[in-house]
C-alpha cells in the first residue's frame, strides 16, 4: 500500500498535473485538472503521515530512525517561520545503514551527496546530467533479471519520450527533476528489472528530490521493503 | 491484514483532513540562493566585487523544431542577488554564443531573451508553467534591443472586467500574459554581453506596487527562461528552471533607509488565497508525533 501511495502521487501530483498546461482550458478540463491537484495533494500529505505510522509501528527497535526522521523532519519544517536547517537529505544514508543493502546503501549515498552539492555548491549545473545518468543505472546493484514488464515499460516510456521530447522533457524536468529526458526510459527498465522492490522508489521519487517528504519515503521505503521482504521470508519458511 | 488496511486508512483520513484545511507539512527541495544585504546603493556593474558568489541553476530546453538541441545538453543560469532596504538586484549570466539584438524597425532577429517569474502569493508555489487564473506569475522579461517589462501571467482569465480595470488592465485579456500597468512598469535592466556570455542586472522595489506584482521583502521563489535568439527562440521556445528558493540574509549594519515606495499588501481574495505558513510547521510537526504514537498504539493492539 505504501508503494501505491507513492504511484498515484507520482502519476497526479508530478506526471499528469504538470501534463496539464498542455491541455486546451475549458470548464471541464479545469474541473479534472482541479481534481487532479487536489488528489495529488492529498497522496502527498498521505504519504507524509504513512511514514510516520510506519516508523512508529515499527516499535521500539527502529527507535533511533523515528527520532532521526522526527528531528530532521521538524527542523526542515522550521523553514515555515524563517529557520533553514534542511538536512533531510541525510535520511535516507541513515536508514542505508539501518538496513544495510548494497542497493539501500548507493542510493543512501547518492542522494546525500546530491542534496550536500545543494547546500555547498547551490547545485550541480552542468554535472546535473552524470548524476541522472547514475540514478538510472543504480538498480542494477540491487540483481538484475530482464522482464517482459520491463521491456514493456521501458519501450512505452521510449515512445512517449521520441514521440515528443518537448512535452515529456517539460514534464520530467518539472516532474522527477532530470535533466535529459532518454534516460527516464533507461531508469523505468533498470528499476522494473531490478531484483530489489526497492528500485521503484527512486524511481518514482526521480533523480532531484522535489519535497520534503520523497526523502522520508526513500528513507522509510528502505525499511519498508527489507521488513516485507524479511516476514514473506519467515512466512516461506 | 487488519493493519496492512488501517494505516492507509488512517494516513488517508489524516491526509484529507489536512488537505481540506490547506494546510501543507510538506517543503519544497531544491536550490537555494542568498541574497545579500547592502548596506548602500546595489550595483549595476556586473563585475561588481559586492556581486555575491552566484548560483548555477539548471535549465532544460524546450525542443519544439529542428535541428534537435544534443541529447545532453548542459545549459544553466548563474544567478546571484543583493537587496537593501528599498530595492532588490539580481544579476543573471548565460552562456550565449552569438549576440542576437533586436533592431529598430528589424523583423530578422529573434532577441536573446532572459525572464524570471515570481509568485504573487506567498502561500503556496503557482504551477511553474507561468501559474493558472486562481495563483498568477508576476514576471520580469528582458530582450536585447527591446528593453524590460513587468508583466504578470495567469490572472487574465480569473478576473471580471471591472476587477480588471481597477487594476489597469486591458477590461478583455488578449493573451495570458500581460503587462502590468505603466504605474508598476518599475524595474531596470543594464546588460552586458562580454566574452560569449550575457550579463544582465535588474532592479526593482523590494516591495510591490501594484496586487498583481510580488512583493519581495521577505524570502521567495523564482524560476528562469533564457532564450538564444540564434537558435530561433522566441515565445514558449526557450529553455526554462525549476522553481528556486530565494532567501533573503538578515541585514548586519544600519537599519535599511526609508522605502522609496510603498508597499502593496492589499490582494485580490479571489486570485491570491493566503494562509499563516508558520502553523503549518507547527501542525506538521504535531501530525508526524501523533502518527509515531498511533503507529506504535497500532503495533500493540
Amino acid at each position: 500500500m505504501y508503494l501505491s501511495f507513492l504511484v498515484i502521487e507520482f502519476f497526479l501530483n508530478r506526471i499528469l498535473n504538470r501534463f496539464w498546461i498542455f491541455v486546451p482550458a475549458t470548464p471541464a478540463t479545469h474541473a479534472l485538472f482541479v481534481g487532479i491537484q487536489w488528489a495529488g495533494l492529498v497522496s502527498m500529505l498521505a504519504l507524509y503521515v504513512y511514514s510516520f505510522l510506519l516508523l512508529g509501528h515499527w516499535g521500539r527497535r527502529a527507535l533511533p530512525l523515528t527520532a532521526a526522521a522526527f528531528a530532521l523532519t521538524a527542523m526542515d519544517l522550521a523553514s515555515y517561520v524563517g529557520i533553514y536547517v534542511k538536512l533531510l537529505w541525510i535520511l535516507p544514508l541513515l536508514f542505508s545503514l539501518f538496513f544495510r543493502d548494497k542497493l539501500n546503501l548507493a542510493f543512501g549515498v547518492y542522494y546525500a551527496v546530491r542534496g550536500f552539492a545543494y547546500l555547498a555548491l547551490g547545485g550541480l549545473g552542468p554535472y546535473a546530467w552524470l548524476f541522472d545518468l547514475a540514478w538510472a543505472l543504480l538498480p542494477l546493484l540491487g540483481g538484475f533479471a530482464v522482464g517482459r514488464r520491463a521491456v514493456l515499460a521501458a519501450a512505452a516510456a521510449l515512445a512517449a519520450v521520441a514521440a515528443s521530447p518537448y512535452y515529456m522533457g517539460m514534464v520530467l524536468i518539472f516532474g522527477l527533476g532530470l535533466t535529459v529526458p532518454l534516460f527516464f526510459p533507461l531508469a523505468v527498465f533498470t528499476a522494473l528489472s531490478s531484483k530489489s522492490r526497492y528500485s521503484l522508489f527512486p524511481l518514482l521519487v526521480g533523480p532531484q528530490v522535489q519535497l520534503s517528504v520523497h526523502y522520508l519515503v526513500l528513507a522509510v521505503g528502505m525499511g519498508y521493503v527489507v521488513r516485507g521482504e524479511l516476514e514473506r521470508r519467515a512466512l516461506r519458511g | 491484514m487488519r493493519t496492512e488496511l488501517l494505516l492507509p486508512g488512517v494516513a488517508l483520513a489524516v491526509a484529507v483532513v489536512l488537505a481540506a484545511l490547506g494546510v501543507m507539512v510538506v517543503t519544497a527541495q531544491g536550490p537555494a540562493v542568498l541574497v545579500k544585504f547592502v548596506n548602500g546603493d546595489l550595483p549595476v556593474d556586473p563585475a561588481s566585487p559586492a556581486w555575491p558568489k552566484p548560483v548555477v541553476v539548471p535549465l532544460t530546453s524546450q525542443i519544439l523544431v529542428y535541428p534537435l538541441p544534443p541529447a545532453v545538453e548542459n545549459r544553466t543560469v548563474s544567478v546571484a542577488a543583493v537587496y537593501n532596504g528599498t530595492h532588490i538586484a539580481f544579476l543573471l549570466e548565460w552562456r550565449d554564443d552569438t549576440e542576437d539584438v533586436a533592431r529598430p524597425g528589424g523583423l530578422d532577429v529573434f532577441p536573446d531573451a532572459v525572464a524570471v517569474q515570481f509568485p504573487v502569493s506567498r502561500a503556496q508555489l503557482p504551477y511553474i508553467c507561468m501559474g493558472t487564473v486562481d495563483n498568477p506569475v508576476n514576471i520580469i522579461y528582458w530582450r536585447a534591443g527591446v528593453g524590460v517589462q513587468n508583466l504578470v501571467a495567469g490572472a487574465g482569465y480569473g478576473l471580471s472586467p471591472q476587477q480588471r480595470e481597477a487594476l489597469g488592465l486591458q477590461a478583455t485579456p488578449t493573451s495570458p500574459v500581460e503587462l502590468l500597468p505603466e504605474s508598476a512598469q518599475v524595474v531596470q535592466a543594464y546588460a552586458v554581453y562580454r566574452n560569449d556570455t550575457w550579463y544582465v542586472v535588474f532592479v526593482r522595489p523590494l516591495g510591490s506596487v501594484h496586487p498583481l506584482m510580488a512583493s519581495l521583502s521577505g524570502d521567495f521563489s523564482a524560476a528562469f527562461a533564457v532564450w538564444e535568439g540564434s537558435k530561433g527562440e522566441r515565445g514558449g521556445l526557450k529553455a526554462t528552471s525549476s522553481w528556486v528558493q530565494f532567501r533573503l540574509e538578515k541585514p548586519t549594519a544600519a537599519p535599511p533607509p526609508t522605502p522609496a515606495v510603498t508597499t502593496v499588501t492589499q490582494t485580490l481574495a479571489q486570485v491570491v488565497e493566503t494562509t499563516p505558513t508558520w502553523a503549518w510547521a507547527v501542525i506538521g510537526v504535531l501530525v508526524a508525533l501523533l502518527a509515531v504514537m498511533a503507529g506504535l498504539a497500532l503495533r500493540r493492539g
